[in-house]
């Protein structure tokens, strides 16, 4: 890996940020005109037209939204530099403030379904590759034609209604003490494992099979590579031919997904959070969407795009240091 | 004592649309020291031969049967893979047609070299007083083993290339890892399954060479197999000749080039390349080899022989075993007069 490639791979990453936080900016402005009336509508009660334009001028300036838009799009590219997303119009507060409120439970969800799916569905993948054609393989193909057809949000459902509702054995709805009286106690902790088990289990049912199949599909195709018939020939252990040659090669198309998966653990949970209120980013999101709170959706989208763009850097940087003959960016 | 006896060798493939009967009852015999090539075209067994040796043939869907395998005095004849796993390696090792694809492409060579020092030396891993070495220390032994490894077949820089990736050597040096591989434990016997026909002409020779060299020196047996004569022709000592699955020929190197006995023999030889050659073209035998799902009836190669008679449509003549250890599986060797070549 070339130091002048690193370089060049982060100052694209810069750009590509510096256009998504353009189209962040613009969209949601096209077809307003003045942002100011959206969140001061003109049926509030008993006020002259003086009045009513006096307040929307005082909320231009409180918010940032007195002149042109190009000014205000110069605003806030600056105010971006220093880490400032703006303020939210409905809660009032900075929308940086926000985000770090509700990041933590989303990442709850999310990563723990990213890693219970990797290492599950490896395992299962495994399993189902070297029992290749007996049960085990087929009821793992069977499953991942019944899970790509049932998206999460439809299994979510169905899992609150029986789980939670019928049966009462997990949480439907998230108990919102969780998040207020949170102090890193043991039955805090585990409250929090108790209300995330509905959906993360909902979301990793679909994913575990996902990654099982590409698992058991590629280290099919490597246990048919010459190199494994070289390493039985050298006489190595099974152990050793399947930890040492096989899995090494057939993971790395896995890190490629896995590598996409985690540019989807802030954005990836909106309607499974909805599903079963439990207050992410996803619903965060949703009520900002709602309720046209501008500083606050394009706080998120370019918090979330960031991420990704992050996490899509460092799977390029990591695959290269997994598979040597991947020499990115020529030599 | 002997390399290599195998006796009535038998490989089946059981398909949906029919049984593939790739080896049908063949005996090979390597003495020590011996280099031994088993000729035969693409598709006749050759291969499977070497890998039911090896017993590296997947069952499913391979099925094997065999009389008699004993290699350099073991006999491996009912050994489990697990057993089987302490000979490969040590007693038997193989060389493989293609190093591109037949080493990891995501393991330095010297680690896959590493291995199997690790993997058969462990007893003999031991400090002056005879105490096993540490994890560590076997592993900086093995990597010391490894360097006279490849500086024994040839590769300079060897501590430089201990670290490369395959991907980063040539395709002669990658032909030479493998045959640092498999004489790193010097084995009793190394087969080498077509060592050079990934590698371009003048590499050709030098890998040879170097393998001919290291087979002298180290009085290792050599199962060579291939489908280009003119390799054998400066290598081996004895020839089996191979035709659908079954042997039809066996003589000294010498013998059979001089006087060639079964008719499909007589025909490889002719599509060979000789320097005192003054023949204006090469001769073809004609048509191709049968698919080994519906072979010919009587001798398997009655449709392609100029010379065959009636009896060899109806029946498959035995392999003959002439004086001087010669074989032939012909009705009619002993009329058939060639041309002279």
């Amino acid at each position: 890996m070339k130091a002048s490639y690193v370089i060049k791979r982060i100052l694209l990453t810069l750009f590509i940020f510096f256009v998504v936080v353009t189209l962040c900016f613009f969209i949601p402005r096209i077809g307003v005109d003045d942002p100011a009336s959206r969140y001061y509508p003109a049926q509030t009660a008993g006020m002259t037209d003086a009045e009513y334009e006096a307040i929307k001028e005082l909320v231009r300036q409180q918010y940032g939204l007195d002149g042109s838009t190009f000014q205000q799009y110069i605003t806030y590219l600056g105010n971006l530099f220093t880490g400032d997303l703006g303020t939210s119009y409905t809660k009032n507060e900075p929308v940086i403030d926000l985000i770090a409120e509700r990041l933590p439970w989303t990442l709850v969800l999310s990563v723990s379904n990213l890693l219970i799916s990797l290492v599950i569905g490896v395992i299962i993948g495994t399993m189902a590759a070297w029992r290749r054609g007996r049960w085990q393989d087929r009821a793992l193909l069977n499953a991942s034609t019944f899970t790509t057809a049932l998206p999460a949000f439809f299994i979510a459902l169905i899992l609150s209604f029986y789980l939670g509702f019928e049966w009462e054995i997990f949480p439907a709805y998230t108990d919102q003490n969780m998040v207020a009286g949170f102090d890193w106690s043991w039955e805090a902790i585990s409250k929090v494992a108790y209300n995330a088990s509905l959906p993360v289990f909902a979301m990793a049912i679909g994913s575990i099979v996902s990654y099982g199949q590409a698992t058991r599909n590629s280290v099919i195709a490597v246990s048919e590579d010459d190199f494994i018939l070289t390493a039985k020939a050298k006489g190595l252990s099974n152990n050793k031919v399947i930890y040492g040659h096989t899995l090494r090669n057939a993971l790395l198309p896995i890190v490629t997904q896995f590598g996409m998966n985690v540019s989807t653990l802030i954005g990836g949970a909106v309607v499974i959070e909805q599903i079963f209120n439990w207050n992410g980013m996803g619903t965060l999101f949703l009520t900002a969407n709602s309720n046209n709170d501008y500083p606050l959706m394009m706080g998120i989208m370019i918090f979330m795009s960031a991420f990704a763009l992050v996490a899509n850097l460092l799977t390029d940087f990591v695959y290269c240091l997994l598979d040597p003959r991947v020499t990115l960016g020529g030599r | 004592m002997k390399a290599l006896e195998v006796e009535n060798l038998k490989v089946i493939f059981p398909t949906e649309a029919g049984i593939v009967r790739a080896v049908e009852g063949i005996d090979i015999e390597i003495d020590e020291g011996e280099c031994v090539a088993i000729v035969g075209e693409s598709g006749c067994g050759k291969s499977v031969t070497s890998l039911a040796v090896m017993k590296l043939l997947s069952s499913p869907p391979a099925i094997t049967r065999v009389d008699k395998l004993v290699l350099g005095g073991i006999d491996i004849k009912d050994l489990t893979d697990k057993q089987m796993q302490k000979v490969r390696g040590k007693d038997v090792a193989m060389i493989f047609q293609d190093a591109l694809t037949a080493l990891n492409p995501v393991m330095t060579v010297g680690r896959q070299i590493d291995e199997i020092f690790l993997a058969h030396g462990k007893e003999h891993f031991s400090d002056e007083t005879g105490k096993a070495l540490s994890r560590f220390a076997r592993k900086k032994e093995a990597k010391r083993r490894t360097i006279e490894a490849l500086k024994l077949v040839g590769i300079s820089d060897a501590e430089l290339r201990y670290k490369a990736y395959p991907h980063q050597l040539s395709g002669g040096m990658r032909q030479r890892v493998l045959i640092a591989m498999a004489f790193a434990c010097n084995p009793h016997l190394i087969i080498a399954d077509e060592p050079t026909t990934a590698l371009d002409v003048t590499i050709q020779a030098q890998v040879l060479d170097i393998l001919k060299e290291l087979q002298r020196k180290q009085k290792t047996s050599l199962m060579l197999i291939t489908h280009d004569l003119s390799i054998v022709m400066n290598m081996a000592d004895k020839i089996y000749v191979m035709y659908c699955g079954k042997i039809v020929e066996c003589a000294r190197t010498r013998e059979l080039f001089k006087n060639p006995l079964h008719p499909y023999t007589h025909g490889l030889l002719g599509s060979v390349a000789r320097i005192n050659d003054d023949r204006k073209r090469f001769v073809q035998i004609p048509s191709s080899l049968p698919s080994p799902m519906h072979k010919p009836s009587g001798c398997y190669f009655h449709p392609r022989c100029v010379h065959a008679t009636e009896r060899c449509k109806q029946e498959m003549p035995p392999l003959e075993q002439l004086e001087g250890g010669r074989c032939v599986r012909c009705w009619n060797y002993k009329e058939i007069r060639y041309d002279k070549q």
